[in-house]
């Protein structure tokens, strides 16, 4: 091939569609956020549970753009079933305060027991401190999802496996623990090849994660009649 | 030193991705090289087209949820789902549209494949033997001096 041709007319196209890309960097991420939201709530259709949007502003399904939004001025999916083990809710950016942490940290789409996370009416009530942003304690957090709009790379597996390691350390073996810098570089170098190089390779690692390649895609096969 | 092809490329691209996709092209660029370390220009290769991939699926996937999704999830719950914060909207949309379609023709004329093959590389995951097979596919570099041609 020629490489230089090639890039050659690559660079032309994208110079002409340069408004497009200027945009994209922003809402790439918060299309596949959206979408994993979504492709978590059809899962746990597909596993008996009723979905139902709660908090809707004037028919729209809002999740918070901003990490320092108030959970209760946004929408949610409230999860239920027949068996009385009660409800779950299906959250976007919602704040969790892992143990022994100072500051929270925001999965893209939490699952967590329901009626832990103040309503509008609630919220001045249940918050310690007035000026305090809420975060869910650690234990109620049962799922979270991290969305990333690029290709897998080096950068996402560091970022993801910081985010078990704070959430969920008993995901991850002792000895991944002490030696994490160099295991976590090890899986790195695993995304060069492939997503199921990358996947088997956190498999052997003993770290519960699962990777959905092509979001979109999976999200509209759940949701083809 | 980086490839000045592929710097042409990434220096059209947003700023925002020039980090994740240079990472992108370094990781295959560096893994031809290990398979084929006298093949300079294999490994050259196979770093752009590893970095045309990764923009291509992010942006196929990006209005594949706007485009179908977010539709369809309207249909399911009967409420609409704004992007938080905006999505490409309706002119930007078909804008990216036409972008892709240009990217696939320059791609289909460059690597000579067909329609099919194609679509199987770009929705497929990155492989190194096939990234390898396409980088000596389709036309050849021009030679600075060919006697033939004077």
């Amino acid at each position: 091939m020629d490489r230089h041709a090639l890039a050659d007319r690559l660079a032309s196209i994208l110079q002409a569609h340069y408004a497009v890309l200027q945009v994209a960097p922003a809402c790439l991420p918060r299309l596949t956020e959206q979408a994993a939201f979504m492709y978590i709530v059809e899962l746990y259709r597909l596993q008996g549970w009723s979905p139902s949007l709660r908090n809707l502003r004037r028919g729209m399904f809002v999740l918070p753009g901003s990490p320092a939004a108030d959970p209760w001025n946004f929408s949610y999916v409230c999860l239920t079933r027949s068996d009385p083990e009660g409800w779950l809710e299906v959250r976007g950016n919602l704040a969790v305060l892992p143990l022994g942490a100072l500051q929270p940290i925001r999965p893209d789409v939490a699952v967590v027991h329901g009626g832990q996370v103040p309503t509008v009416g609630e919220a001045p009530l249940l918050r310690a401190e007035p000026q305090k942003p809420f975060a869910l304690p650690n234990e109620m957090l049962l799922v979270f999802v991290e969305a990333k709009a690029a290709a897998v790379h080096p950068a996402l597996v560091w970022s993801f496996v910081g985010l078990v390691l704070a959430l969920c350390p008993e995901c991850i073996t002792e000895s991944e623990k002490h030696s994490r810098r160099g295991s976590i570089l090890a899986a790195s170098g695993g995304a060069a090849s492939s997503l199921s190089v990358l996947e088997n390779d956190l498999k052997k690692r003993s770290y519960k994660v699962a990777i959905i390649p092509e979001i979109g895609e999976s999200l509209l096969s759940l949701l083809s009649p | 030193m980086a490839d000045r092809a592929l710097e042409l490329f990434l220096g059209e691209l947003p700023e925002q991705w020039r980090p994740a996709i240079s990472q992108i092209a370094t990781i295959w660029g560096d893994a031809a090289r290990n398979e084929a370390p006298e093949d300079e220009e294999q490994s050259a290769n196979v770093a752009l087209l590893a970095a045309i991939h990764s923009v291509y699926r992010m942006m196929s996937s990006g209005i594949q949820i706007e485009s179908l999704v977010l539709p369809a999830l309207e249909r399911r719950y009967g409420a609409r789902f704004p992007v938080p914060g905006g999505g490409f909207g309706t002119d930007r949309l078909n804008d990216a549209g036409h972008l892709l379609r240009e990217l696939r023709e320059i791609l289909r004329e460059q690597l000579q494949m067909s329609e099919e093959e194609l679509s199987e590389w770009l929705t497929t995951d990155l492989d190194m033997a096939e990234l390898a097979r396409l980088s000596r596919s389709g036309p050849e570099p021009p030679t600075a001096f060919d006697p033939l041609s004077h």
